[in-house]
């Protein structure tokens, strides 16, 4: 039996096992912690800070990013203090300076008073808030890490290698599914699957009883081969089976 | 230089194909071409089974790596601290408009590379401009066009 630790979240005492996420236990107790580079099925980034809570494990209080952060020991938590929202704000304020057009962003500005972003920084409008979720989703959950982070600091940016079609991307749609800013666009036109944003464009398998295009070539592989089965199960599509 | 797979295997037999020495890797080819190749840096994913991602992630992020081919002459200008108060801005002015090229660029026909440095280390003789590879200091507006005159001399421009 693991061990569980004593957690307690604006006054509510929980128990959670070793090494849980700090955000999950919060989570398990009621508390709304916003989050925009988390996904609990993907390893823990620790990027945006907006999940910051303050966290104290007896002798002083920090702020910390619960996402990244495993319960270890007895810890007492807030989770919407004026301090909190002061930090979040800010956060807020120049994320909404790269990326004025934002919905995420505006619904988290609206929840924590934010009225527009400091117009001396604002410059861009840039639509990808580098969450990186989907460089994670794609090396971790889809095992192609087709895309990545370019460059660093101002220049940051998510792209296809040299900005250009990567055969390693399978056209799965992974990316799109998690990005909170939804700026990865795919659609299907002709037999072929098209990633706007990575350039990408790849054959599509056709049904054999309907002949429609129902499924990228490359995705079908990486599944038959990720599962062990038999490419020849992808020839009929879901909706004839 | 055109890409050549087996300087590509030489460099990777002296890691012994270690994943792990992939920075170091970088740091050969680029000594190697002045600049990291798109085809090495596809040969060198293949070869050490690295994604290709991976490789222009790393290759992107550190300053001392280039993905864009230098020109057959160079002029870096200094534009540390000490070089700066000294002037720099003026002389990069004055090379980027002789040379017709913006700052941290290349020409198009490959002549020409004009970069910016963060401190060369040589505050003494500041301000800086390596040329062709040689330092050239205490420098001022006649001296960089001079500089520019003589590399475009070389060029036949
Ligand atoms: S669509 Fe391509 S880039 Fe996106 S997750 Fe799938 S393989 Fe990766
Ligand atoms: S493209 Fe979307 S998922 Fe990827 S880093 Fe940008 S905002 Fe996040
Ligand atoms: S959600 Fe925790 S740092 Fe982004």
């Amino acid at each position: 039996m693991a061990e569980l630790i004593k957690v307690t979240i604006d006054g509510k005492e929980i128990r959670v096992p070793y090494d849980t996420p700090l955000i999950e236990a919060c989570r398990q107790a009621g508390a709304r912690v916003p989050t925009l580079c988390y996904n609990e099925n993907i390893r823990a980034y620790g990027v945006c800070r907006i999940c910051m809570v303050e966290a104290n494990e007896g002798r002083r209080t920090r702020l910390v990013a619960s996402c990244a952060y495993p319960v270890r020991r007895e810890i007492t938590v807030q989770t919407n203090t004026d301090r909190l929202r002061r930090n979040r704000a800010m956060l807020i304020n120049l994320q909404l300076a790269r990326c004025p057009d934002e919905k995420v962003l505006h619904e988290l500005a609206a929840e924590f008073g934010v009225k527009e972003a400091h117009p001396r920084l604002t410059r861009d409008h840039e639509d990808c808030i580098l969450c990186g979720l989907c460089v994670r989703t794609c090396a971790e959950v889809v095992g192609a890490s087709a895309i990545a982070f370019e460059g660093r600091g101002s220049q940051r940016r998510v792209v296809s290698p040299f900005d250009d079609e990567n055969p390693a991307c399978i056209a799965c749609g992974a990316c799109a599914f998690v990005c909170p800013t939804q700026c990865i666009k795919f659609f299907d036109e002709n037999g072929k699957r098209h990633v706007e944003r990575w350039h990408r464009v790849a054959d599509m398998l056709v049904c054999e009883k309907c002949g429609n295009y129902w499924l990228p070539d490359a995705v079908a592989q990486t599944y038959a081969r990720k599962m062990g089965l038999d490419p020849a199960s992808f020839a009929v599509c879901t909706n004839c089976r | 230089m055109p890409f050549d797979p087996q300087k590509v295997d030489a460099m990777l037999a002296r890691y012994g194909g270690d994943k792990s020495a992939l920075i170091q890797l970088l740091q050969d080819m680029q000594a190697e071409y002045r600049y990291l190749p798109r085809e090495a840096l596809e040969y060198l994913g293949e070869k050490l089974n690295v994604p290709l991602a991976t490789i222009y992630h790393v290759a992107t992020f550190y300053k001392a790596f280039s993905l864009q081919a230098k020109g057959r002459h160079c002029l870096s200008v200094c534009m540390g601290t000490a070089c700066h108060v000294r002037g720099a801005p003026m002389i990069l002015d004055t090379a980027a408009r002789e040379l017709d090229l913006a700052p941290d660029t290349t020409a198009k026909d490959g002549s020409f590379t004009l970069e910016t440095v963060n401190c060369l280390g040589s505050c003494a003789l500041g301000p800086l401009v390596v040329v062709d590879g040689e330092y050239h200091g205490h420098m001022n507006n006649a001296k960089i066009r001079k500089d520019v005159a003589a590399m475009k001399k070389q060029e036949g421009k």
